[in-house]
């Protein structure tokens, strides 16, 4: 398959920590990829390495056939010689320069005609809708439009790779989803290959093609949004998608269409759908979403049906969430409205006693995170 | 197009860092070294070496140095207390009251700071004259007594000068500190049920005792280190400190007991080191707090009656720190004779601007300044750049050698560069030239320049100039179309203080210049000392005058020629069809409140300090 972007054994040391510890990618043409985790798990680091602003310890990082950085044969492009674009948390404007010096800035540096540079800043500015704000000062603009300015910024030399380091987590929610949906649409419409770094699993789900996810400088997974979604490899994976439910245990007995996973500390049996990952006895674990868990028994294929006490119960309008004891363990549950209305206008309280169902499907089995193979994905 | 040795920018990597130890270490180090070797060398720096333990056992043996050592603690202990409440005091009223007039105080203490400790010198020396100075004057006209009641030659004049000026700095350094205290925290304690009085004491006083003590600190290091004051003041008294010893063990020995002088410099640097070592640790490793747009709100509290009691108190620094010392100096520069009746005239001007002596001091001393004070400012741009985006040990090594000029008193590190430069062959020939002064006191107002530079470069967000490289501009290119635009008003303003800070140095041309490269100030102790009091007013006033009107010139220009270009670049876009309305003027873009260079545009970043960060 074709690469645009090669990361190859990425390793980054500062001072006795690892803070990329072995990252191998593949980046295809035109795709936006996203590097998801939790803070200090190398995912910025990771792209302040492609960047150029970061020297790596080892590895190889190379775009296009060119070689970026490779320290083992002392090869390092800066980042001025890497034809790139790059978003900034901050915005990163330059205070004392107008909108249009801004943007204008990179063609300035890549020596384009004066009237060249005049024209497609007009462009670029006319396509974050702020053409007529050119000629005020870079930070007399409001935020939303201050990170829009930015993004012409690293747009206006048409960069054949784009980079963003969490470009909206100084923004409030809702600016935050109108310039995911800009972001996205300016990559369809240059047809760039974008890297970009966020901790935040919705955004990473709405903007991306593949998603990788990563942590203490490994990565966990790759994969697109849905995928990731619907089939975490591991806890963690699984934890950062939002499964409430993650519970380890070991391989009980083996079926044909599937297995059965007794959970540790209960005599809960959970069905999980496909290969186990061994012969009976074998520790693995499960995970699943709190709203996989029913009132009803499903239509379609089976359910396991529990009795279950409740804990806690809490309102929250569109949903009652529940904490749930079944057989020693601690299960959480999410009702929606519909479900809400069958139970009566009496909602299940502390102590009640009531019978849920859990769907095979829904189960995921997850592989231990320890042994999470880096992931060689392409 | 590969970079054979790689790094992200210059500075970065250890390689990249040498180039600048060298040049610190040649300034800062190797005096003090050299100093050690003086000590033992026995003899004027110009004449052959005569070693032994002289030095030493002159020094240290002397009941007299025992004396000066105990007059120094003495002094330096009394001027913290004084001048480290006067700055609390100040710092609170500004802060926390709604005291009038409290918006005078920070050009007021900036004013304090930047005038020269040899203008209180001769401003109090005649103030407080004890025959005709006009605060005797003024009390003899009034109560018809014949009684002197301030006689400024003497430990009170002393400790109430020194204390004015201390005030200026710990201000200063104190603002930072009590604008960044989270009001929430005060919130928290009144919530709680403590009273105002109860949460300044219990919550604000431990929250800024780290800044408190750093101040306590640097204000002794600065009271053993006063020359000017003590020599004008001290003298006529009989009040001999440290430095004016190692001073007097020079001039006033014959022959000129250098071995001496150097062996006690030795005790005060190393008194003085201890010191900055422990206001290093205190402080040092507290990362630089910036003043957060959120953390200050406008809220006062209320003190009732006692924000007229407040506002007495600034009026009366104001009067005693810099009103009555600047009249009293342009009037007196316009007696004929100090004290005397003979009414106001020009005669003083007119008569040392006749004198070619003069005139040739005047020019040497601008040349000094402004020079010196440009050296200073970029050796600590490069200093604080370099500091801020190296991530090597190296790093330490800058550090700690840019804390060496701090624990070094003016006249010290004089005579410490003397000995350097008297032992390299092929710097021996600048030992009496205008140059050996110039490097000296550029290397004196490095710390000074630093303190101005370091706000400006630490609001200086790192990711602007990630942007600016990956946008495709080199190394040299970022920092001449980002960072230098983006600091040049307080890198201005700090040239500024700069120059007017070393003009009025007189520690260091007092050892190092010779008679046909005097500056102002040494003529200025000349005639000082020769009871010609009006006309070294005059002088001081003159070497004022004119530095302010050629500084206030050169940033005039670089106003213009700032203006020039926005004009030029904003006509250039004009060419093109305008996008929209009528676009507002460029400059009119008022700052938001987060943005990432608060500083630019305000005119007063030279703040010697407004965070707490480590240097004093």
């Amino acid at each position: 398959m074709s690469a645009d972007l090669v990361i190859e054994g990425l390793v980054k040391w500062f001072g006795d920590t690892a803070a990329v510890d072995g990252i191998d990618l593949r980046v295809r043409p035109g795709e936006f990829l996203t590097l998801l985790g939790p803070s200090g798990c190398g995912k910025t680091t990771t792209l302040r390495c492609v960047a150029g602003l970061e020297l790596p310890s080892a590895g190889e990082i190379s775009f296009r056939g060119r070689v970026f950085a490779a320290p083992g044969r002392a090869v390092f492009v800066p980042p001025d010689k890497r034809r790139i674009g790059m978003v900034f948390q901050s915005y990163a404007l330059w205070p004392h320069m107008t909108v249009r010096a801004n943007v204008g800035y990179p063609l300035k540096m890549a020596k384009v005609p004066r009237a060249e540079i005049r024209d497609r800043v007009h462009e670029m500015l006319g396509r974050v809708g702020l053409a007529e704000r050119a000629d005020e000062m870079a930070v007399s603009l409001s935020g939303g439009q201050q990170q829009r300015v930015a993004l012409a910024r690293a747009m206006a030399s048409r960069p054949e790779l784009l980079l963003f380091d969490e470009p909206l987590s100084n923004l409030d929610a809702k600016l935050r989803y109108q310039l995911r949906d800009e972001i996205r649409s300016l990559h369809d419409q240059l047809g760039t290959t974008s890297v970009y770094v966020t901790h935040d699993q919705e955004e990473a789900m709405a903007l991306s093609d593949r998603i990788v996810v990563m942590n203490a400088g490994r990565i966990e997974q790759v994969g697109p949004p849905r995928e990731l979604y619907s089939q975490p490899r591991n806890a963690f994976v699984a934890d950062f998608m939002g499964y409430q439910n993650i519970l380890p245990g070991v391989v009980a007995e083996v079926r044909g269409d599937g297995h059965l996973v007794r959970v540790d500390g209960s005599t809960l049996t959970v069905a999980v759908p496909g290969v186990p990952p061994g012969p009976a006895g074998t520790a693995t674990s499960v995970a699943f979403r709190a709203s996989a868990v029913r009132l009803d028994p499903p239509a379609d294929g089976p359910a396991a049906a529990l009795a279950a006490r409740v804990l806690r119960s809490t309102y929250l309008g569109r949903s009652l969430n529940l904490l749930v004891e079944v057989a020693g363990v601690r299960l959480r549950t999410q009702l929606d409205e519909e479900a809400l209305g069958r139970v009566g206008p009496e909602l299940p309280g502390p102590g009640d006693e009531l019978t849920v169902h859990l769907p095979a499907r829904a189960v995921v089995p997850l592989a231990p995170v320890a042994e999470a193979a880096p992931a060689a994905v392409g | 197009m590969f970079a054979r040795k790689p790094s992200t920018g210059p500075f970065s990597t250890a390689r990249g860092l040498l180039p600048l130890i060298v040049v610190c270490a040649f300034l800062f180090a190797f005096p003090i070294v050299m100093l050690v070797v003086g000590a033992f060398r026995n003899q004027d720096p110009s004449l052959p070496a005569n070693w032994g333990w002289d030095g030493f056992r002159t020094a240290y043996t002397s009941p007299a140095t025992y004396e000066t050592l105990r007059n120094s603690l003495l002094l330096s202990t009394a001027v913290t207390v004084l001048g480290t409440a006067i700055g609390l005091l100040c710092a609170f009223l500004v802060t926390r009251t709604r005291t009038p007039l409290r918006r005078l105080v920070t050009p007021g203490m900036l004013l304090v700071v930047a005038l020269p400790p040899l203008f209180y010198a001769i401003s109090w020396g005649m103030l407080g004259n004890p025959r005709i100075g006009p605060v005797n004057t003024l009390f003899r006209d009034l109560t018809g007594s014949e009684a002197t009641v301030f006689d400024v030659n003497s430990w009170t004049g002393l400790i109430l000068v020194i204390s004015l000026k201390s005030a200026g700095f710990s201000y200063l350094m104190l603002l930072g500190p009590f604008l960044a205290v989270d009001r929430g925290l005060e919130e928290a304690a009144q919530v709680s049920g403590a009273g105002k009085l109860r949460t300044l004491l219990g919550i604000d006083l431990p929250v800024l005792a780290p800044a408190v003590s750093g101040v306590v600190i640097l204000n002794f290091v600065i009271g053993l280190e006063f020359f000017d004051v003590p020599l004008f003041l001290g003298t006529p008294a009989g009040i001999e400190v440290f430095s004016t010893r190692v001073y007097g063990l020079i001039s006033e020995s014959t022959p000129a007991d250098y071995g001496a002088a150097s062996a006690l410099s030795l005790l005060l640097v190393a008194i003085v080191m201890v010191l900055v070592a422990v206001q290093w640790r205190l402080l040092g490793r507290r990362r630089y707090t910036t003043v957060t747009g959120k953390g200050y709100r406008a809220d006062a509290w209320d003190i009732g009656r006692w924000r007229w009691a407040g506002t007495a108190f600034l009026l009366l620094y104001a009067l005693l720190a810099v009103v009555a010392p600047l009249v009293q100096l342009v009037l007196g520069s316009l007696q004929p004779f100090f004290g005397g009746s003979a009414g106001y005239s020009l005669v003083n001007y007119r008569e040392l601007l006749a004198e070619p002596e003069t005139v040739s001091a005047l020019r040497a001393t601008l040349l000094v300044s402004v020079v010196g004070g440009l050296g200073a400012m970029l050796l600590a741009l490069l200093i604080g750049y370099a500091i801020g985006h190296n991530r090597t040990r190296l790093r330490r090594v800058v550090e700690m050698l840019t804390w060496l000029p701090w624990a070094v008193p003016g006249v010290v590190l004089s005579l410490g560069i003397a000995w350097a430069y008297i032992s390299v062959p092929g710097l021996r020939q600048l030992y009496g030239t205008v140059w050996i002064v110039l490097l000296a006191l550029v290397a004196a107002t490095v710390p000074i320049a630093q303190r101005a530079t370091q706000p400006a470069l630490a609001q200086l967000g790192q990711e602007l100039e990630e942007a600016s490289r990956v946008g495709g501009a080199g190394p040299l290119r970022m920092f001449a179309g980002i960072v230098l635009p983006l600091i040049a008003p307080s890198f201005l303003a700090g040239w500024f203080v700069s120059a007017i800070v070393v003009s009025g140095n007189l520690a260091v041309p007092i050892l190092l210049s010779s008679q046909q490269n005097a500056t102002v100030p040494l003529l200025v102790l000349e005639l000082y000392t020769a009871g010609e009091t009006s006309r070294a007013a005059a002088l001081f006033v003159i070497m004022m005058v004119l530095l302010c009107v050629g500084l206030a010139v050169l940033a005039g220009l670089a106003r213009l020629a700032a203006l020039l270009r926005r004009r030029a670049l904003a006509a250039a876009s004009r060419a093109v069809p305008p996008a929209g309305p009528t676009p507002p003027a460029p400059s009119a873009g008022p700052t938001s409140p987060g943005d990432p260079v608060r500083s630019a545009g305000t005119p007063q970043t030279p703040t010697p300090s407004s965070a707490p960060a480590p240097l004093g």
